[in-house]
């Protein structure tokens, strides 16, 4: 009877090593409990109030930052900052694709407002995208390059920057450069304003386990020791393989989750996360800014 | 003002390991780890004594450990020592190696920490950078405590996340060479067991005190997925056992109520 009770009773989420083992403790057990549950309500409408400021806030941002589609109002936004990041990095979510700005095409849309953006601060050279599932790299890298460029022609018009799209775990790219031997403009070869990078959940561990598997491959066939297994060299196949580390990385979602996001490439990068924020909305980009160029790196100083 | 009623040191205190058991009555996070910034900062703005910083922080980690363990946290890991802190001046490397020397004698000796709580300490980190008296201190430590198993506290003394993860490949490497394990049976589980942390259960919680938003190489495979990250404005010395509470009652909340989400392996 009380074994029974007590199984019953007992919360599913709490550790299965604590439930008690006789009647005191199972009477001490659910008197603390429903402590708990009372915490819980408490801090339930701590949330709540919380979630209320963190959205008017959010609020706050878009009304005091609108770069009507117009780059000169970017860099004048970005004027004052002491300095920018080279490489800018973004984790954005796959939205339910039946709500409007969902699905693979708002992800698109979003990358090429981001991207926009990016050109539009004038230092933001790399651009790496992480979403998760990685839903995107199943489409042609052309069909995708299409649609970012025409959403970027709405901030830039004839005036387009020049930008390259690339899939670090496929190892495409696009344009290439070098498309079917003629020699393409030299602006688009090496001088891209922006490179973007699309990420996903494979380029993390997934990419260190393959890496150590080619590694060990190596070291059988005798042409590696494992004591010549250096960070550095680590570094260099990492760099090569997925992305170098960004300076910056703005989480876009409400709660602050890396979601497996590349664990080698986010050593000393910063991080910026708007609790509660829900969209990718240039206000949020912007404070991203601005708290970057207030910041101070020393390394192990 | 109001602490210095008569009384009231002990009611706190007694305050804080109740709401501790209350916790431990739902669901408590497995592994939480420390970046504890902020110290020398606390100790200019003071005008103290560097030295002095580091002893407050020390204050503070040993009630915020106790508070854990209360609540049922079973690996406490903390970034005493990173190897880029070989770059500062050799004076103060010199005095964070004697306050480390001093603080583990401490917790041995006394044993308040280790004996009541059963505490295991675990020295994580690169061993060869290490000055012989501090690896031999460290291994005493390691061997006194070795036979608690209420709770691990996971002190990474040298280290960086990427020298664990090299550590990690090279050690998969080399049972590879051995032929104790096929290349194409590598998994993340292999990698993951051949790292420090390779023992402790996955990180729940991660907290950086001082208002600091990156890693600065600490824990980067662990917390990059499905891990709670808090980055607290507090310096150290001043991040208290009631903001523990509140990290620990969120925490709480969150895999009650947001279970389904966590599902998904984003909550």
């Amino acid at each position: 009877m009380f074994t029974r009770l007590n199984q019953m009773l007992y919360p599913s989420s709490a550790n299965p090593k604590f439930m008690p083992s006789d009647p005191w403790s199972f009477i001490c057990f659910h008197v603390l409990h429903t402590v708990l549950l009372v915490f819980h309500l408490a801090y339930s409408l701590v949330h709540f109030v919380q979630y209320v400021a963190h959205r008017i806030k959010i609020r706050g941002l878009a009304i005091s930052y609108h770069h009507n589609r117009t780059p000169q109002l970017i860099s004048h936004d970005v004027a004052d900052l002491t300095k920018l990041p080279n490489h800018l990095a973004v984790i954005v979510d796959l939205q339910d694709g039946s709500e409007e700005g969902g699905g693979v095409e708002g992800l698109v849309a979003q990358i090429s407002e981001i991207a926009a953006w990016c050109c539009g601060t004038g230092e933001i050279k790399q651009l790496s995208v992480y979403e998760r599932t990685g839903c995107l790299k199943s489409y042609n890298i052309k069909d995708v390059y299409k649609l970012v460029e025409e959403g970027m022609r709405s901030y830039y018009g004839s005036e387009m920057p020049s930008i390259k799209i690339d899939v670090p775990h496929s190892g495409a790219a696009h344009p290439t450069g070098e498309s079917n031997g003629k020699v393409v403009n030299r602006k688009t070869d090496n001088k891209n304003d922006l490179t973007i990078h699309l990420l996903s959940e494979e380029d993390g561990r997934e990419c260190l386990v393959d890496l150590t598997k080619t590694l060990s491959e190596l070291a059988i066939a005798k042409k590696l020791k494992p004591r010549d297994i250096t960070v550095d060299v680590i570094d260099e196949q990492m760099n090569m393989l997925v992305v170098t580390e960004p300076e910056l990385l703005i989480v876009f979602g409400p709660q602050l989750d890396l979601q497996g996001f590349p664990p080698w490439q986010i050593r000393l990068t910063e991080i910026y996360h708007q609790p509660d924020n829900d969209a990718v909305t240039y206000g949020v980009f912007l404070k991203a800014l601005q708290s970057f160029a207030s910041c101070k790196q020393n390394v192990g100083k | 003002m109001l602490s210095t009623l008569p009384g009231i040191q002990g009611f706190l205190s007694w305050g804080k390991t109740c709401v501790a058991r209350i916790l431990a009555t739902g669901p408590v996070p497995r592994h939480v780890a420390f970046v504890m910034d902020g110290n020398r900062r606390y100790a200019r703005e003071r005008q103290l004594e560097t030295r002095e910083g580091h002893s407050k922080g020390f204050e503070s980690l040993a009630q915020i450990l106790e508070l854990c363990y209360d609540a049922g946290v079973e690996d406490v890991t903390v970034f005493a020592f990173s190897i880029e802190n070989f770059k500062r001046t050799p004076r103060e490397v010199e005095s964070l190696m004697e306050i480390a020397k001093e603080r583990l004698t401490q917790i041995c000796e006394s044993g308040e920490l280790a004996e009541q709580y059963g505490i295991r300490i675990r020295v994580l980190g690169n061993r060869s950078l290490l000055r012989k008296d501090v690896a031999e201190l460290f291994d005493k430590a390691q061997t006194m405590t070795k036979g608690h198993t209420r709770a691990t506290l996971n002190i990474c003394f040298p280290y960086t996340s990427r020298d664990d993860i090299a550590h990690g490949i090279r050690g998969v490497v080399r049972d590879a060479e051995k032929g104790e394990i096929e290349p194409a049976d590598i998994t993340e589980q292999t990698l993951a067991s051949h790292m420090y942390t390779g023992n402790s259960p996955p990180l729940d919680i991660l907290i950086r005190t001082s208002g600091v938003c990156r890693f600065s190489d600490f824990m980067l495979w662990e917390s990059h997925q499905g891990a709670h990250i808090e980055f607290v404005d507090t310096l150290w010395p001043d991040f208290g056992v009631w903001r523990m509470l509140a990290i620990l009652l969120k925490w709480s909340w969150r895999k009650a109520y947001l279970a389904d989400q966590a599902e998904q392996g984003n909550y």
